[in-house]
């Protein structure tokens, strides 16, 4: 399927993205980081096309459906999202330091969809729902944006106190004040995309299993993700929680998110559809 | 105890429930304790060691009173902030503004006035003037309601923790297999692990299952049609699919599992211990008889089950003689097999016994196979609670972090044939869209009064 080699060559791409942000950071060069920004801008375009291409091969095969059904969907989608809210993050911030995180998020993400099955395969009888659709992009922009602020964090751990940079990697980082601003903001829209997906996902799950909330492993560690955020907005909105404890709760965060993501696969559940 | 020192209890009581010290502690706890269900493999007893527990119920209980509890200790703060309104002419907002938030513009002094005066009344929801010595005054503000976003949002939690309490305490869960072309008036409920049933107050009748497949095999779609009848009476038809529940009378019937089961048509063979040749096979089926060769009675099928005692699929057979007591036996689809298994064991008891109505020997040689459909049937009162809270979440939200509560002042004072205009604003949330806004509205002004 053409989409699929499209994809393979986007999943490289993205690394070539990486490494254009990195040579930005390691060598402090202006020259890198445009070429950076408008190879990746390139590169999410021609990704856009290849999910759209795929969305309308399926239509073709006669077994039309939006492309995320499946390990290998959600997988490319995922580093679709990702790579969207980083060049909107971009574009508003003027700053780039975030992009070899991004870059290689997207990348990871790719590659990983490389190792699982990429057919297009026909929507089993309990994927067919006007939900599918609601449920499954409010999650994954969630994660993309909770995946944002752990790279946030990271950097925010990365960059010295006060002004002291003695090294390039960290002169290019924006002071630590706006990176908590920053990461706190993403942070609340995560978590508005993420009480959404969990409510869209409650009523789908009302109309096909006849429950809106059961237990299963993947809701339970939705809302143990839930509840991680919740605790981070808490802090911040009553004690005035800021920086290291932020950075720190939010890489606990999105270690949650990948569990929900991957790791609940390893678990039995209603959601075992996305093992496929 | 003294009155004062039962006092001192109850603020220690109230202050320990309206901490945000609880919440934090609470939702750890929850976190943590919903890891260790989630480890455990068998989803049934996840929910019963933990997410249906007591204890775990009570930390979601203490949780539900430690937000009532913080929410009626900072209403009164709340209220008081919403019903505040400042006079226009405090000087405090113009302490250390910047330099671009104050213009020196030449102009007529009523016509900038009414300018001002438009725009805040435009732009805020709340606005006052007054007229000092010191110049005249405006005030605007706009969003007071930000500060009730918060209430929203745990409101509709505690909305959605009510819905969840009905729908356990008044609805209730069952499931009921229906085979096709059989009616059923009862299910069995899930909670009491299969014993009890659940009359519905009218029948069902599963008129027919089909499965569908795509090209590759992989199914399409699972389809029971249903007929709801009362008193016999038809009252409504309806194919159920996956994702597409049937509600009818306030219950609603999900398509959930399938299977298949004996049918009423088998095939039987019947030897004669007497004469080796004459063996012929018949087609028996249910509700008919068949008339046994030399009057020796008649045979009809009592019953099938698609397992009977672990021994595979059987048919009971019922034989009337012409004279004397009706004989009952099992005839087993496996017969063979279970013969080489265990030899002798089938002439061990008459009721299984092919032999044990003489001269003749039965044997099943097929058996009919059909569909039944699984459903889940429930009836939730608490739903539309739940859906209110998912929606009043989402709005309650939006009003927490994406409103805020604007306040802005603006000084007019004439100097030296000029006129200074000051401008200086506060917002709970959101300052840099209050410092927009406020370049916004220098920029408007001068660029209104010098074109």
């Amino acid at each position: 399927m053409i989409n699929v080699d499209i994809l393979n060559i986007i999943t490289f791409a993205y690394f070539v993205s990486f490494l254009l942000y990195l040579l930005m950071l390691v060598m402090g060069k202006d020259g890198f980081g445009k070429a950076a920004s408008l190879f990746t801008w390139a590169v999410f375009t021609a990704h856009t096309f290849a999910l759209g291409l795929r969305w309308w091969e399926s239509y073709r095969m006669g077994i039309g459906h939006a492309p995320l059904s499946n390990r290998y969907e959600s997988l490319i989608f995922f580093a679709w999202t990702i790579v969207l809210l980083y060049l909107l993050l971009e574009w508003r911030t003027k700053n780039k330091s975030l992009g070899a995180f991004a870059g290689l998020l997207a990348f990871l993400a790719m590659a990983y969809a490389a190792f699982t099955n990429s057919n297009i395969r026909p929507l089993l009888p309990a994927l067919q729902s006007n939900w599918l659709l609601a449920h499954v992009v409010t999650c994954f922009f969630s994660y993309a944006a909770f995946g944002l602020s752990f790279g946030i964090s990271l950097l925010y751990l990365l960059k010295s106190p006060q002004g002291s940079d003695s090294n390039v990697f960290s002169r290019i980082i924006p002071e630590r004040s706006m990176l908590d601003d920053l990461n706190y903001q993403i942070i609340v829209i995560g978590f508005i995309l993420l009480t959404l997906g969990i409510i869209t996902g409650a009523v789908w799950g009302q109309t096909a299993w006849g429950r809106y909330w059961g237990w299963d492993p993947k809701e339970t560690w939705s809302f143990i993700t839930w509840v991680v955020y919740a605790i981070l907005i808490h802090l911040r909105i009553a004690w005035g929680v800021r920086g290291k404890w932020l950075a720190i709760l939010s890489i606990v965060g999105f270690i949650c998110v990948i569990f929900t993501y991957q790791g609940v696969n390893y678990l039995a559940g209603l959601h075992s559809y996305g093992q496929g | 105890m003294t009155k004062s020192a039962n006092q001192n209890f109850i603020d220690r009581v109230w202050n320990f429930f309206s901490s945000v010290r609880l919440t934090i502690i609470l939702l750890i706890i929850l976190a943590v304790t919903s890891v260790f269900g989630t480890v455990i493999p068998q989803q049934e007893s996840a929910l019963a060691i933990v997410y249906h527990s007591f204890w775990f119920r009570l930390i979601i209980g203490l949780l539900a009173l430690n937000l009532i509890f913080c929410s009626l200790n900072r209403l009164p703060a709340t209220l008081k902030r919403y019903r505040s309104r400042p006079s226009p002419d405090r000087s405090r907002p113009f302490e250390n503004i910047s330099p671009d938030r104050e213009i020196l513009i030449q102009g007529d002094m009523d016509q900038i006035r009414n300018h001002i005066r438009e725009y805040t009344q435009r732009k805020y929801r709340h606005t006052s003037s007054s007229e000092t010595g010191k110049g005249t005054f405006f005030y605007g503000d706009r969003g007071r309601f930000s500060y009730f976003g918060v209430y929203v949002v745990h409101l509709s939690f505690l909305l959605i923790l009510i819905g969840a309490t009905v729908g356990s305490l008044i609805g209730f869960e069952g499931h009921v297999n229906i085979p096709e072309g059989e009616t059923v008036d009862s299910v069995v409920l899930s909670k009491t692990g299969d014993h009890e049933h659940k009359a519905l107050g009218f029948q069902v009748r599963c008129d027919k299952f089909s499965v569908d497949y795509y090209e590759d095999g992989t199914p399409k779609e699972y389809r029971s049609d249903l007929t709801f009848l009362e008193g016999g009476q038809k009252v409504f038809q309806s194919p159920l699919l996956v994702n597409h529940p049937v509600t009818f009378r306030g219950i609603t019937f999900y398509q959930s599992t399938y299977g298949t089961i004996v049918g009423d048509e088998v095939q039987i063979r019947i030897s004669r211990s007497d004469k080796e040749s004459a063996s012929q096979i018949i087609d028996l089926k249910k509700g008919k008889s068949f008339e046994l060769p030399d009057d020796k009675g008649t045979l009809s099928m009592a019953r099938a089950s698609s397992d009977l005692m672990g021994l595979g699929p059987a048919v009971e057979l019922i034989i009337q003689p012409g004279q004397g007591k009706v004989v009952r036996l099992w005839l087993l689809l496996n017969e063979k097999a279970i013969r080489e298994k265990m030899p002798g064991i089938l002439e061990k008891m008459d009721i299984l016994n092919p032999a044990s109505y003489q001269p003749f020997i039965f044997s099943l040689v097929r058996v009919d196979s059909k569909y039944y459909t699984g459903l889940l049937v429930n009836r939730d009162p608490g739903l539309p609670l739940v859906w209110s809270g998912f929606i009043l979440i989402m709005i309650g939200l939006f009003i927490t972090f994406f409103t805020s509560h604007q306040q802005i002042w603006i000084r007019v004072t004439p100097e030296n044939e000029k006129i200074r205009v000051s401008v200086a604003g506060r917002a709970n949330k959101n300052p840099l869209g209050l410092e927009r806004d406020l370049d916004l509205l220098v920029k408007e002004i001068s660029s209104r009064i010098n074109p």
